[in-house]
């Protein structure tokens, strides 16, 4: 399925004081609730916070269901911190587009940098959680650290709730959705011919070496038929 | 899998879905038939081996072709919706499968044949790849609005394949798009006070190619019916509309809907809209557009009469605009010319929506009109008679700070008409014990006068010194006295040289008429019954106590730029006598400054032109400023009447002058002066631009002049006193050609230019070429003055140079028959006065004016522009080459720009006799 889309890149930011380095919108305060509840030392949260605000973060990459991003790049200590988000199903998705059809306005919100609240709980009327509940988001890192999530995920999971904060975009794409795809939704590639493409792929590959043999009694044909017969 | 021939011919057999198409293979035995599924496999390794047919081998290499298509995820819904498709294919797709077929074909297989076989194959293949088959889409099935999620994913899948398709191919068409809102009104919603307002979206730079908003929406991009936007068009829209609902809160309503199609506004949403939506939504650029008809303008009408209306006969007017006239206005809105009548504003007052029916017309009203026109119903404001007649003249009169048309009422109107016709109307005859034949104009002037004095106005006659303005008041005094008219005597006020002329002039003219000099330390005004007293204004200034006490008929103040400064001790001690009426004369053309014209007239009307500030703010500043040439226009309309002016040069004025003829002799400029202008333009335009407002109007006025200068000659704007002459101006060869013809012809001229160092280089070429030549300047002491004129009238020399800044007014050279202006003046008035030292009474010969003006520069294109002001200047303007400094930039350039040689306007252009 090639709903990775386009990865959205977001440049180091610097030390950051402030509003900025705080989360003002609903969903971006969701997001860190979703976290926060399963951290067991209170303090990581903290320290967390710290790291990310200190800008030892890099660029953070986000593409479909997952965001990672290098903690004091070019550092001989630079790890590599990831963030893993449960993606939606199709027919969630397909939930979520017709709620997001509902109204006109909620596109032009979400262009905005607005999540709407009603376009939320409209799809949590249908069964679609677009905030990642705790079991949602899964956390992986270089470091040696067994916490889990360690230190260097939850900054990267700080910051993305500041990336979000402005661009909803963002929680979307973890969620499984590029922006382009929740705007057209006819420019998803269908599963269907998703699936197919998969085997055509496969059966390109297997004719490359196919035998050349004429099949009376030659099992490397008999063989490639089968083979090809099974992805038919 | 058994045995398949590949040595003999294949066969591809179609069938409707095309997954459950065969493909027969013949052997040298017997043949095989597989459908797609076995088929598949058997063509995919066909490719490698190199004994298999032909036909085998375009089966086969069409099946590798379709299963790239289908890896590459390139499927679509076939039409119908029946099966799948490898697709759409694009130019390039069609390319590779002729291409294919060209070189597969084979024997009776043409490259035709194989195409549509490869075609087939495409299909064929994509369909039986996808092993769910294609579901066929209900019309009217929308999945990509629909709100419910109970229509399954398989229809959605269709559809949703089927838009991805559709896609591409729309991809070329426009997304970047604008939003605006259209009213609309069916009678329905009209009669419940209502209007609906749709939104609609225009294709950026493409304003003809728009659609309603919900087009994008509900209506497919391409085809017939279609929209016409890509895709991406609708988030553009919903982005716009929510900027829109952010600008006029209303509209959120539309983006709370699934379609964004269109709102009914209630009576409050439409008086918001009329109130604040519309500036908040074109403030962003958002435009409203209304049906025909539905906005037409109401525009407010004032109503201006004299109080008391109705009776009043004509010889009641007598007065009218005196010091106890009352007038009063009101106003209305009108529709078109017709004003609404009382009902109709109580009906427009009394609307509870902006939405109302008035004479079988739906219109919408501000709600802001709506409520001026409640408050405006039965009121009746007073009006003062100078602004009642402002009003009537202009046709303009300030309500709440705006300008609204007036309506004069019918004794307003028939005072107006006489007023603008005062200068035209049939001359009265001369009055009873006038010693003396009035010429024609000043029997029009007497009338002018008595008409406006007569309805208790005050008038400025400006005629040229010398056409009897002395007269024409005598006649006036005794006028009014035939006409029983006249109550009390008649005061001239005048500078002290010119008090023994008026005495001498009345008791010549109006023999038994009393005069008496109140002057001088014996004066008196003792046993005052009527007939003239004249005064000077410095008597007038210290006495005006006394003066003030007589109840004068008429005064007059003659030369009255004397009152020019209207705050001087002079001029206000003269607005406190009293009298009937009030007469001003000069001789100066008090049009050039609009300050001292506001002093005269606003002494002998008072009010007419507003207080001082206020006739700065609605008159000077935006004349002087040329920004809007109707307040010119207007302002001329205003003065107009009150202002009579005629010259010498007027046909019909002094016709014992012999005819003069005026032309404008076009030379063009060296490449010497073309190199000059240019860069001079270039240079000068470049630090123009950057300036700032002081040093702009300086380096404008360098420009001119700089530029002046070199049309004139090279070695002027160079500064080269001894400079060549010849060969480097062709004003310089017309000259030498002009003063032959008129030498031969034992003729004299005048040369005049603005500048002495031109001057003087004429002298010295003229000197060098033999010719006896005067030259006068500004700073010639006054006896030489007077001994080059006698020298030159009495025929010494036959070219007379001058240089003179004021054109020598005083000089006398009638025994000129030519004049030569060498360069451009940019008032034509001084221009006139130079040329009239030759064309006055005296002249018996026809005059002749040259004027030196070189093609495509600044002289010909301030000259065209001269041409065409010509009267308005004469009205109002002569702010001459300052007000050239207010250019803006573009302007500026426009005007000196060297141009090519353009049209010549009619050489001659004026002739008089």
């Amino acid at each position: 399925m090639a709903e990775t889309g386009d990865p959205l890149v977001f440049a180091r930011r610097g030390r950051v004081r402030g509003p900025s380095a705080r989360s003002n919108s609903w969903w971006a305060r969701a997001w860190v609730r979703s976290f926060e509840e399963t951290v067991l030392e209170a303090s990581d949260l903290i320290t967390a916070r710290a790291l990310a605000r200190a800008g030892r973060l890099g660029a953070v990459m986000v593409i479909s269901g997952m965001a990672s991003a290098v903690l004091d790049p070019g550092s001989p200590t630079a790890v590599i911190a990831q963030v893993r988000v449960r993606r939606l199903d199709g027919p969630a998705w397909s939930a979520f587009d017709a709620e997001l059809a509902r109204e006109a306005g909620h596109l032009a919100a979400l262009e905005s940098g607005e999540l709407p609240a009603d376009l939320v709980e409209h799809a949590d009327d249908a069964g679609v959680e677009i905030v990642p509940g705790p079991g949602d988001v899964d956390t992986a890192c270089e470091c040696d650290s067994w916490a889990q999530p360690c230190l260097h995920a939850l900054a990267l999971l700080y910051q993305l709730a500041w990336l979000m904060d402005s661009n909803p975009y963002v929680l979307l794409l973890l969620r499984g959705r590029t922006r382009e795809q929740l705007q057209d939704p006819a420019a998803v590639l269908p599963a269907e011919a998703d699936e197919a493409a998969a085997r055509a792929a496969t059966i390109l590959a297997l004719a490359q070496d196919a035998p050349t043999g004429h099949g009376l009694a030659d099992t490397a044909v008999a063989a490639y038929d089968d083979e090809v017969s099974r992805l038919l | 899998m058994s045995f398949v021939p590949l040595q003999g011919t294949a066969t591809l057999v179609l069938a409707d879905p095309p997954r459950d198409s065969e493909i027969e293979f013949t052997g040298p035995q017997r043949s095989v038939r597989l459908p797609m599924r076995g088929a598949i496999p058997v063509l995919t390794r066909a490719m490698r081996a190199t004994d298999a047919h032909a036909s085998v081998t375009l089966l086969s290499s069409a099946t590798m072709l379709a299963m790239k298509y289908v890896a590459a995820g390139r499927l679509h819904r076939s039409a119908d919706g029946d099966a799948w498709q490898v697709g759409p294919l694009a130019v390039e797709d069609d390319d590779r499968v002729r291409s294919l077929a060209t070189s597969r074909a084979h024997g009776e297989v043409d490259a035709q044949a194989a195409e549509a076989i490869i075609r087939s194959i495409l299909d064929a293949v994509a369909d039986t790849m996808t092993r769910q088959p294609a579901r066929r889409v209900e019309p009217g099935d929308v999945p990509s609005t629909s709100p419910t999620l109970g229509s399954g994913d398989r229809p959605s899948l269709a559809d949703r394949l089927a838009g991805r398709a559709a896609q591409r191919a729309d991809d070329a068409l426009p997304a970047e798009i604008y939003l605006s809102l259209r009213i609309e009104a069916p009678e329905e919603l009209l009669e419940a006070g209502t209007l609906s307002i749709v939104a609609q979206v225009h294709e950026l730079d493409v304003a003809t190619h728009v659609v309603d908003a919900s087009e994008l929406w509900l209506t497919e991009p391409s085809g017939t019916g279609g929209h016409g936007f890509s895709r991406k068009a609708r988030v553009g829209a919903s982005v716009a509309m929510r900027r829109a609902a952010q600008a006029w809160p209303v509209l959120d309503r539309l983006l709370r809907r699934q379609v964004p199609d269109r709102l009914v506004l209630d009576p409050d949403e439409l008086a918001d809209l009329l109130e604040q939506g519309l500036e908040a939504l074109g403030a962003i650029g958002i435009e409203v557009y209304w049906p025909r008809g539905l906005r037409q303008e109401l525009v407010p009408q004032a109503q201006v009469e004299a109080k008391a209306t109705g009776a009043r006969d004509e010889a009641l007017m007598t007065g009218l605009f005196g010091p106890d006239a009352l007038f009063e206005f009101d106003w209305k809105l009108a529709l078109g010319p017709d004003p609404l009548t009382d009902a109709e504003m109580k009906q427009l007052a009394d609307a509870t929506t902006p939405v109302i029916r008035l004479r079988d017309n739906w219109m919408v009203i501000d709600p802001a009109l709506a409520r001026r026109a409640r408050a405006a119903i039965g009121k009746r404001r007073a009006l003062q008679p100078a602004a009642a007649l402002r009003a009537a003249l202009t046709g303009e009169i300030e309500l709440d700070g705006r300008m609204i048309q007036v309506h004069a009422g019918a004794t307003l109107e028939k005072a107006r008409e006489r007023i603008v016709d005062a200068s035209t109307v049939s001359p009265l005859a001369a009055p009873l014990g006038l010693d003396a034949t009035l010429r024609d104009y000043q029997r029009q002037g007497l009338t002018w006068l008595a008409e406006l004095t007569g309805i208790g106005l005050g008038a400025c006659l400006a005629d040229d010194m010398g056409l009897g303005k002395t007269i024409t008041v005598i006649a006036l005094h005794l006028h009014r006295r035939d006409r029983g008219l006249a109550a009390g005597p008649t005061l001239v006020v005048c500078p002290a040289s010119l008090l023994g002329n008026w005495e001498r002039e009345v008791q010549r003219f109006a023999p038994g008429v009393a005069t008496r000099r109140f002057h001088g330390t014996e004066r008196d005004l003792d046993d005052l019954q009527d007939g003239f007293v004249f005064t000077t204004y410095g008597t007038m200034r210290v006495d005006h106590a006394s003066l003030a006490g007589v109840g004068w008929d008429l005064v007059v103040a003659d030369e009255a730029q004397h009152v020019k400064n209207a705050t001087s001790s002079t001029a206000r001690n003269l607005r406190l006598i009293g009298s009937r009426c009030r007469v001003a004369l000069t001789g100066t053309p008090v049009e050039n400054n609009l300050t001292e014209l506001w002093a005269i007239l606003d002494w002998a009307t008072p009010g007419l032109l507003g207080s001082r500030n206020a006739f700065r703010k609605v008159w000077a500043a935006p004349i002087e400023s040329g920004a809007d040439p109707t307040v010119a226009r207007k302002f001329a309309q205003l003065v107009e009447p009150f202002l009579l002016r005629r010259r010498k040069s007027d046909p019909g004025i002094a016709p014992e002058l012999p005819p003069k003829t005026e032309t404008d002799q076009l030379v063009g400029l060296t490449r010497e002066q073309v190199v000059l202008y240019e860069t001079l333009v270039r240079e000068s335009m470049e630090r123009i631009v950057s300036a700032d407002e002081d040093a702009r109007r300086g380096l404008v006025l360098a420009l001119l002049t700089g530029l002046k200068q070199i049309c004139n000659h090279p070695a002027h704007y160079l500064r080269q006193p001894n400079g060549r002459i010849k060969g480097r101006s062709e004003k310089i060869d017309l000259l030498d050609e002009l003063l032959g013809t008129i030498l031969s012809e034992d003729g004299s001229v005048l040369l005049f230019t603005q500048y002495v160092a031109m001057a003087r280089l004429l002298e010295r070429h003229l000197a060098t070429a033999g010719v006896p030549t005067l030259f006068l300047h500004g700073g010639t002491p006054i006896p030489a003055r007077e001994r080059m004129v006698d020298a030159f009238q009495a025929g010494q020399a036959p070219v007379f140079l001058l240089s003179l800044k004021a054109g020598g007014t005083g000089l006398n050279l009638t025994r000129a028959d030519h004049v030569i202006h060498v360069d451009r003046w940019w008032n034509p008035a001084v221009e006139d006065q130079a040329t009239d030292r030759a064309y006055r009474i005296g002249q018996t010969r026809p005059v002749q004016v040259h004027r030196l003006v070189t093609e495509g520069t600044i002289e010909q294109r301030i000259g065209e522009l001269l041409a065409r002001k010509r009267g308005l200047a004469d009205a109002v303007l002569g702010a001459g080459e300052v007000a050239l400094t207010e250019l803006s930039d573009a302007e500026l350039h426009d005007l000196v720009a060297l141009g090519s040689a353009r049209l010549r306007p009619d050489r001659v252009r004026r002739a008089h006799g």
